[in-house]
């Protein structure tokens, strides 16, 4: 399923003197299967247009064509709305809202928690508030995947998290898209990550949609990038560096991988 | 509507002369116009309080759409004390009467009394905390009770608990607002349903608001005891409050006001 945004506005507390345009005339499309990244700065906007695509939200104007129901959303920080006694029967908590019953909800329930690195059999009965913060947010990401969605939204999994947990969680979600055939939406302040899993990368800067692109054209705007408040990833800042004191790099650099290579 | 548009105790930004008036000044006022509204017999006085409000409300600069979108959430209270007013006053003057329900002019007058009396309770109290940031409010508080502090009354921390709760109203807001959407986007249904089926949806939403209010409050303690805080001897502060000229004068109209109220009852006016 492609999901199609045109010309979404949404305005908060319209009328108000606090009054604050979030989108403003969004048009976007993603496509069936991609692994897409929306980047911006705090309060562009990332956060209220990927409520939109998942249908939570009601547009001030325009529209978001897609299939509410075959969209999953991983909210930040989605281990706070973790509530049942055990693991297992939370991540049911959505299949059972589809109409499972209990056995086809929990059979769901312990394949998504498999495909999060959680064995069902040693942690389905332990509470969800005894778990480590990573740990809990795995869960969480398990409790949106038992719900089969074809369509994964992350807003900022990896907030909080130490780099080691932050790299598992992206590498478990870059292995589920694979495996699953997910299209992926991934809200994210970190530009490597950016650079490292996504195909197909968003700009947002105060509400409007600034670039749409493959993460290369992107990244070669780099001055535009930074005037927007964003970064460029680590490769590509220490080769402008180099370049800046006179060392001679030709090749695009964007990772550490193409650095190391460069200067090979 | 959403959780965010609920304006309880919600502080309107501006530099009105209203906004600028010492919170002490305006709380006494406040209580006295609210006291006030209790002693009026007539509605020609209900019209003078209403004036007076009306008055207040356009130096203050908050627009009028803003104070009645309040008003809306207790529009429901004000009709069924209307309605109860209308039925259950005994009064000689029948206007009609079906079956066992009869309306008689007292009852029709007292109806509208209340309503006036109740519109003009909301508003006015809401002119108070739209125009002053709940730490004035509650320091002016704090201030108006520290003589009681010397009868053992905790003044500084009944204040700060009012604080506290001001504060996090927005942030509780908030939060409840995220934890819905996130539960909605599980397929959770908050809307539907019978009453009990409704009452166990709340689950997932109650459980993790109160882990939430939880965390947020031992934050906040351990945060407030890592600088040090130990209650209110000896604490001093950054804003002293001083009464200006404009408090005076406030004052001087406030007097005036109650007078008039006052003087009124000597009245019968309709
Ligand atoms: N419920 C709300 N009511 C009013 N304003 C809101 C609400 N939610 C967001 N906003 C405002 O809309 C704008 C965009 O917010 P949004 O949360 O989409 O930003 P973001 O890009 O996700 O930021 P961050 O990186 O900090 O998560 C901000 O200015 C924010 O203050
Ligand atoms: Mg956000």
């Amino acid at each position: 399923m492609d999901i199609k945004v045109s010309n979404l506005t949404h305005i908060f507390s319209q009328g108000m003197p606090f009054e604050t345009i979030a989108l403003n005339g969004i048009t976007c499309d993603i496509k069936e299967g991609e692994f897409a990244a929306i980047i911006g700065r705090t309060g562009s906007g990332k956060t209220t247009l990927v409520q939109h695509i998942a249908g939570l939200l009601k547009p001030t104007s325009g529209s978001v064509d897609a299939d509410r129901k075959k969209i999953g959303i991983v909210f930040q920080y989605p281990e706070y709305q973790l509530f049942e006694e055990t693991v297992l029967k939370d991540v049911c908590f959505g299949p059972k809202n589809l109409g499972f019953n209990e056995e086809e909800a929990e059979a769901l329930a312990k394949d998504a928690l498999r495909l999060v690195g959680i064995d069902p059999e040693l942690m389905g009965a332990l509470s969800p508030f005894n778990l480590s913060g990573g740990e809990k947010r795995r869960v969480a990401i398990a409790g949106v995947l038992a719900m089969k969605p074809e369509v994964l939204i992350l807003d900022e999994p990896t907030a909080g998290l130490d780099p080691k947990g932050h790299d598992g969680i992206l590498e478990m979600i870059n292995d589920i898209k694979k495996k699953k055939n997910l299209t992926i939406i991934l809200v994210s302040h970190n530009m490597d990550d950016v650079e490292k899993y996504a195909e197909h990368v968003l700009v947002m800067h105060d509400g409007k949609l600034v670039m749409d692109d493959s993460p290369k054209e992107v990244f070669k705007q780099g001055e535009k990038l930074i005037g927007i408040g964003l970064g460029l990833p680590w490769g590509e800042t220490i080769a402008n560096s180099l370049r800046e004191r006179g060392k001679q790099i030709s090749k695009e650099v964007l990772s550490y991988e193409d650095l190391l290579g460069a200067l090979k | 509507m959403a959780i965010r548009d609920i304006t309880l105790g919600q502080y309107f930004p501006g530099e009105s002369v209203i906004h600028r008036l010492d919170p002490r000044v305006k709380i006494i006022a406040t209580l006295a116009f609210l006291v006030s509204l209790f002693f009026i017999k007539s509605f020609s006085f209900f019209a003078f309080a209403a004036v007076c409000l009306a008055i207040c409300i356009k130096l203050s600069g908050v627009p009028f759409k803003f104070m009645a979108k309040g008003l809306k959430a207790i529009m429901l209270l004000i009709l069924l004390t209307m309605v109860v007013n209308m039925l259950f006053t005994p009064g000689e003057v029948v206007i009609f009467s079906i079956w066992k329900i009869t309306i008689t002019k007292e009852g029709i007058y007292r109806a509208f009394f209340m309503a006036i009396r109740l519109v003009l309770l909301i508003f006015g109290s809401s002119l108070l905390t739209l125009t002053t940031k709940p730490i004035a409010l509650t320091d002016g508080l704090e201030r108006l009770m520290s003589p009681l502090s010397k009868l053992g009354l905790p003044a500084h921390e009944l204040a700060m608990m009012m604080t506290i709760a001001l504060r996090f109203i927005p942030t509780l807001l908030d939060e409840t607002d995220k934890i819905m959407k996130a539960q909605t986007a599980r397929g959770a249904d908050f809307e539907n349903g019978n009453l009990k089926e409704k009452a166990k949806a709340l689950i997932p939403l109650l459980v993790p608001l109160f882990v939430s209010a939880f965390r947020i409050a031992s934050d906040l303690a351990m945060a407030m005891e890592a600088r040090c805080y130990h209650g209110g001897s000896g604490r001093t502060r950054m804003n002293e409050m001083k009464m200006k000229s404009s408090d005076a004068w406030a004052f001087v109209l406030l007097v005036v006001y109650f007078a008039a109220i006052i003087v009124s009852r000597r009245f019968d006016l309709f």
